[in-house]
């Protein structure tokens, strides 16, 4: 276990890990994630656009709720695939009894992290913890009881490479959002320079301060940006651990065994 | 009755050592277990786990279901709020025309 990696280090692994990774971590996570974005951005059309949003409104809430439940789920498996990718063994999570603990606690426990991340912000310092803990719930699962308690105690580990870490992800969150900007804003007035085809879009500049359009633009970059901070949190997760486990040895070990040479005797 | 003139009710040659306060039967040291702070026989033992396992699964599985309620209860409230906090938004700020009232 490397306790010496510095923040932009631990991001290029964090990368590396998301592009040896297999097929199953992006499937999942976009199984998860895209119907949750969809349905939050449905929502907030309708309230911002519909007549009858007073009376919609409670309804339409359940349903986002239940697609934001679907997502943590996900979103906890799709930890469980990349801890795989990381480690090379971990528990099996596809039996139904462990799928539906890890299910159960997700719903339970992430719902939280609505209200309490908000207010981390507004107190500045906390935040950094809070973020982690809730994203160390989804790497860990939630389905054993000591994993609530493991979240926060790893949430707490390497304060610095955390803070430079958070830091990063958060300027990378504006350079992410500021693309996205760039391209819906750009690509109307393209078409019609280009190709000539003339829309509402390019009558008006209006349209791009929409408060519904900022929110899907948030929304497309915390999609984008979120997984990378899932591969990070896997890593810090599993290298947490190994300080009391020694896993992170035994892995190296293996790997020492594996390779041509190592361990042989002339 | 005094315990060391008792025997095991297993191991007859062997003198007791401690009385099952489930049973009521003496064992000797070998014959019982100690469980949550109480020398129980292998017989009650067995029975008071078979007994306390599916309990307390229950009470764990409802204590669950219940936060599971909670937790969907805290995100319908927060989208709840956002779904209220939009239609507060006038609606010339949604369509953009509050920034030509602003160029004339």
């Amino acid at each position: 276990m490397r306790t010496d990696r510095t923040g932009l280090a631990l991001i290029e692994e964090a990368v590396q890990l998301l592009r040896t990774a297999p097929v199953t971590v992006y499937a999942l996570y976009c199984g998860g994630t895209v119907p949750f974005l969809l349905s939050l951005f449905n929502f907030c059309v309708k309230m911002s656009y519909s007549r009858s949003a007073a009376t919609e409104c409670s309804a339409s809430a359940v349903l986002v709720a239940l697609a934001y439940g679907w997502a943590k789920g996900l979103q906890a498996f799709c930890c469980r695939e990349l801890v795989r990718a990381y480690t090379g063994n971990v528990e099996g999570w596809w039996k139904p009894k462990t799928i539906m603990a890890i299910w159960s606690r997700q719903i339970a426990f992430q719902p939280l992290g609505l209200f309490v991340r908000p207010l981390a912000w507004l107190l500045v310092f906390p935040v950094i913890h809070v973020s982690a803990f809730f994203q160390n719930l989804t790497v860990l699962g939630g389905a054993r009881q000591t994993d609530v308690r493991k979240s926060w105690e790893l949430a707490r580990l390497w304060p610095g490479q955390s803070c430079t870490v958070y830091g990063l992800l958060s300027l990378l969150d504006l350079v992410v959002f500021l693309d996205l900007c760039a391209v819906t804003f750009s690509t109307p007035f393209l078409l019609k320079a280009l190709l000539g085809i003339e829309s509402f879009l390019t009558r008006s500049y209006t349209w791009m301060f929409s408060p519904v359009l900022i929110i899907a633009l948030a929304a497309g970059t915390h999609f984008i940006v979120d997984l990378l901070a899932k591969a990070i949190h896997v890593i810090r997760c599993c290298d947490g651990e190994s300080l009391t486990t020694g896993e992170d040895l035994l892995r190296r070990l293996k790997g020492f065994q594996h390779a041509d040479g190592a361990f042989r005797t002339p | 009755m005094n315990l060391t003139l008792q025997r095991c009710l297993i191991h007859v040659d062997r003198g007791a050592a401690a009385r099952c306060p489930i049973c009521r039967n003496y064992f000797c040291r070998e014959c019982v277990t100690e469980h949550e702070r109480r020398f129980l026989c292998s017989s009650c033992l067995h029975d008071v786990v078979a007994g306390v396992e599916p309990a307390r699964r229950n009470a764990e599985r409802f204590t669950l279901i219940i936060k599971m309620t909670i937790g969907m209860a805290i995100a319908w409230l927060f989208f709840y709020v956002i779904g209220q906090l939009l239609m507060l938004i006038p609606p010339n700020v949604h369509d953009g025309s509050y920034l030509r009232n602003l160029g004339q």
